[in-house]
C-alpha cells in the first residue's frame, strides 16, 4: 500500500527538481517542501474519494450474507488511506519543518478526514447506483490535481484565472496545507470556503446514504 | 419457546430499469420503480428446536425468506423476532472478502458474529481443523475453489454455537467426505435441540431430516406441517407440472469396475449391474407378472465409518418415482469385509409393473439413511410386456368372488404375493 502513493511522489520528485529543475521565485531550494506539502495530502483525498466510489460493492458480501452495519462500510477507506498518509505525512513534514511542520500536518490531515467524511458517504451511494462515475473518476481528479496549485504556486496562475482559486475549494485546502506545514500566508476564506461546503454536503449526504441502506442489500 | 416470530411479515422487490433510477427515487422520493412481491404477508412462528425444510420451485420465495430471517434483508412490512444467535449460510458462503486469507476472513466473520478475539483463539483451531483447510489458511480465499470457500464457510459458521442454522441449498456441496461431516455437525445440532432451517430441492433429504416442512409457492405458503405430507403434496404438484420431482440430486460420474481409492470419512458404489431372466444388460426385456428382476450392487467404504445402507429405486420414463426399497427401511444391515467392500442383491420376483418403459436406480447412504454417499443414475432400462389388457403401471395382488344373488359361489384370486 506504502510503494505507490511513494514512486509517484519519487517519479514526479524526479522530473520536477531534478529533470525539469523547476524552481519558483521566492523559494529558491523549497520546491521538494512545497511539493511534497501540497502532493501528499492530495494523493489522500484522491485516494479515498476514488475508492469510497468502489466501496459498497467491494463489501458487498459482507452486508449481504451477513449482518453487518452498513454505516460502518464507508469509513474503511477514510481509515486505511487517512492511517497510510497521516503518517506519511507527519514524517515527511517534520524533515521539511521539523516538529511545527510535524503537528501542522497532524492538524491538517486529520482536518482533512473530517472534511472528507460526508462525501465518503455520498460517494458510497453514488458508487453503488451509478457504477460508470467509478470509472470517470480517475479523469476528474486527474484534471482537479492539475488545476489545483499542487504543483505550481497559486501566483503562477494568470491573473484572468485568479478567480478561480477562490471557488476550487481544493485550492483552499491546499493554502492552509502550505500555511500550517511551511509558515505561508492564509486567509479567512480558506476556511470559509471549504467549511461552508462541508456544511451544504453534510446533511444530504448523511440523510441519502441513511435512506439507501434498505436499497444497498438489493441493490447487486 | 417461541425461536422465531414473523407477523405479517412480506417483501417487495423494487425492479428500476436502471441504477440511477434508484438514487432518483432515494432522493426525490418520486416512484421510478415496478414492484415485484417475492414473499406476501406471511405469519410464522417457529418453536425452539424445530427443523424446518424449505421446498418450493426456483423463485418460489426461499430464499427470500432465509434472508430475511438471517437479517440481511429488510421485511417491506411487518415484524420480525428472533430469539436466539443465528448463523446463516447463505447463497454458499458468509460474508467472505475475495482479498483476504483464509485466516483474516475467519476473524473477520467472527467479529460480525459478536465472538470475542480470545474466545476465537481457542475457536480457530478447531475450524481450520473441520475444514480441512490446513495449508491454505494464509492464501487470500479468491484463490480456493468453491468447494474449499464453502467448506470453511460452513466450518465458521457452525462452530460458534447458533441457536438457529440457517442454511441455503449448502448441503451438497464439499466431497463426500466433507458433506458426510457437515451432516453429521447439522445432525449434531438437531440433537442438541437447535432451530434449524434450510432449504433443498433434495425431498429425499428434506423429509429425512426436518420435522416440519413449509412449502413456498410465488411468495405464499402453500402449506405447512408433517413432512411426509407435505413433501408428498410437493411432489404431486410437481408431477402435475410436468416436472421431475425427487430425484433431482447431483448426477454422479457412471460407477466404475475398477477399484476405487476410498478417501476417509466416504463411501462409493463401485459396481451396480440388473439382470431378468439370466440376461444381464443395460436394456432388459421383463414379461409383467413373471420375470424377476435381480438388481446387484457393490460398494467400497471407509471401514472406520458404521456400515452404509444401499436403496433401489424405480422410475417412469417421466422421472416419476415408482417404488423403492431400501435396506434400512427393511431392516438388513449390511455385512462388509475389513477393507469396507459389500454387495448385496435385490430381487423382485414375478415383477408387477405393467407394460412401460422403467430405470433402475441406485442409492449408496449414510447408516441413518440421511446423507447420500453416492448414486448411480439409470443403471438399466427395463422395458417390461404384458400380455393382457390390464392399464396403469403396476399390479396389485387381488382377489374376485361373484357375489351375486344364487350365482355358484367361487373366488379367484390372481397375483397373490
Amino acid at each position: 500500500m506504502l510503494v505507490q502513493p511513494t514512486l509517484q511522489v519519487a517519479a514526479l520528485w524526479f522530473l520536477l527538481d531534478i529533470v525539469l529543475k523547476v524552481r519558483f521565485p521566492g523559494m529558491e531550494g523549497g520546491f521538494v517542501g512545497y511539493y511534497l506539502t501540497g502532493m501528499l495530502p492530495w494523493l489522500m483525498m484522491s485516494e479515498i474519494i476514488q475508492r469510497s466510489l468502489g466501496v459498497m460493492p467491494e463489501y458487498a458480501a459482507l452486508y449481504q450474507r451477513s449482518v453487518f452495519p452498513l454505516f460502518l462500510i464507508p469509513l474503511v477507506p477514510l481509515l486505511v488511506s487517512g492511517g497510510i498518509y497521516v503518517s506519511i505525512f507527519f514524517i515527511v513534514a517534520f524533515l521539511i519543518s521539523g516538529w511545527a511542520g510535524a503537528l501542522g500536518a497532524l492538524l491538517l490531515m486529520l482536518g482533512l478526514l473530517l472534511w472528507l467524511l460526508p462525501f465518503c458517504y455520498l460517494l458510497a451511494v453514488l458508487g453503488l447506483f451509478v457504477r460508470d462515475l467509478q470509472q470517470l473518476a480517475p479523469f476528474v481528479l486527474t484534471m482537479l490535481m492539475y488545476v489545483t496549485p499542487i504543483l505550481y504556486v497559486p501566483s503562477a496562475l494568470p491573473q484572468s484565472m485568479t478567480w478561480w482559486l477562490q471557488v476550487n475549494p481544493f485550492a483552499h485546502l491546499m493554502a492552509l496545507a502550505h500555511a500550517l506545514v511551511q509558515g505561508q500566508a492564509w486567509t479567512w476564506w480558506n476556511l470559509v470556503v471549504p467549511g461552508a461546503l462541508w456544511l451544504v454536503v453534510l446533511l444530504p449526504a448523511l440523510a441519502l446514504f441513511y435512506r439507501a441502506q434498505p436499497h444497498m442489500r438489493e441493490a447487486l | 419457546m417461541i425461536a422465531i416470530d414473523l407477523r405479517g411479515v412480506s417483501k417487495t422487490y423494487s425492479l428500476y430499469k436502471h441504477g440511477f433510477d434508484r438514487l432518483l427515487e432515494i432522493a426525490f422520493a418520486k416512484k421510478r420503480h415496478v414492484e415485484f412481491v417475492a414473499l406476501h404477508t406471511l405469519d410464522l412462528q417457529i418453536d425452539a428446536g424445530e427443523v424446518i425444510g424449505l421446498v418450493g420451485m426456483n423463485g418460489a420465495g426461499k430464499s427470500t425468506l432465509l434472508k430475511l430471517l438471517a437479517r440481511t434483508l429488510v421485511p417491506t412490512t411487518g415484524e420480525l423476532n428472533i430469539h436466539g444467535r443465528i448463523a446463516a449460510l447463505l447463497e454458499l458462503g458468509t460474508g467472505f472478502h475475495p482479498e483476504m486469507t483464509g485466516r483474516e476472513n475467519v476473524y473477520l466473520a467472527a467479529a460480525v458474529l459478536g465472538i470475542g478475539r480470545t474466545r476465537m483463539a481457542t475457536l480457530y483451531d478447531e475450524i481450520v481443523e473441520f475444514s480441512g483447510l490446513h495449508d491454505f489458511m494464509e492464501q487470500p480465499v479468491k484463490t480456493y475453489s468453491s468447494g474449499m470457500y464453502v467448506r470453511l464457510a460452513f466450518a465458521v459458521a457452525t462452530c460458534v454455537d447458533p441457536d438457529i442454522l440457517i442454511v441455503d441449498e449448502a448441503l451438497s456441496v464439499g466431497d463426500g467426505a466433507f458433506a458426510r461431516k457437515s451432516f453429521d455437525r447439522i445432525m449434531g445440532f438437531k440433537k442438541a435441540g437447535k432451530t434449524i432451517l434450510f432449504c433443498s430441492h433434495s425431498l429425499y433429504q428434506v423429509e429425512a431430516i426436518c420435522t416440519r416442512v413449509i412449502w413456498v409457492h410465488q411468495g405464499r405458503v402453500m402449506m405447512d406441517g408433517d413432512p411426509a405430507q407435505v413433501v408428498a403434496a410437493y411432489n404431486g404438484f410437481l408431477n402435475s407440472q410436468g416436472r421431475q420431482p425427487g430425484v433431482d440430486l447431483p448426477i454422479q460420474a457412471p460407477v466404475s469396475d475398477s477399484p476405487l481409492l476410498i478417501p476417509a470419512g466416504h463411501a462409493r458404489l463401485t459396481k451396480v449391474t440388473a439382470w431378468a431372466d439370466g440376461k444381464a444388460g443395460k436394456e432388459l426385456q421383463l414379461h409383467s407378472g413373471s420375470s424377476d428382476l435381480c438388481i446387484e450392487a457393490s460398494f467400497s467404504s471407509d471401514p472406520a465409518l458404521p456400515a452404509p445402507t444401499l436403496a433401489f429405486a424405480l422410475t417412469g420414463a417421466d422421472g416419476r418415482w415408482i417404488c423403492s426399497a431400501g435396506t434400512l427401511n427393511d431392516g438388513i444391515a449390511l455385512q462388509r469385509t475389513a477393507e469396507g467392500n459389500g454387495r448385496v442383491l435385490l430381487t423382485y420376483p414375478a415383477l408387477p409393473l405393467l407394460k412401460g418403459e422403467y430405470w433402475v436406480q441406485a442409492f449408496l447412504l449414510s447408516e441413518d439413511g440421511v446423507h447420500i454417499y453416492d448414486q448411480a443414475s439409470d443403471i438399466a432400462r427395463i422395458l417390461v410386456t404384458q400380455t393382457g389388457l390390464e392399464q396403469g403401471i403396476v399390479t396389485l395382488p387381488h382377489h374376485w368372488a361373484d357375489v351375486a344373488e344364487g350365482a355358484v359361489r367361487s373366488t379367484t384370486s390372481a397375483f397373490a404375493a
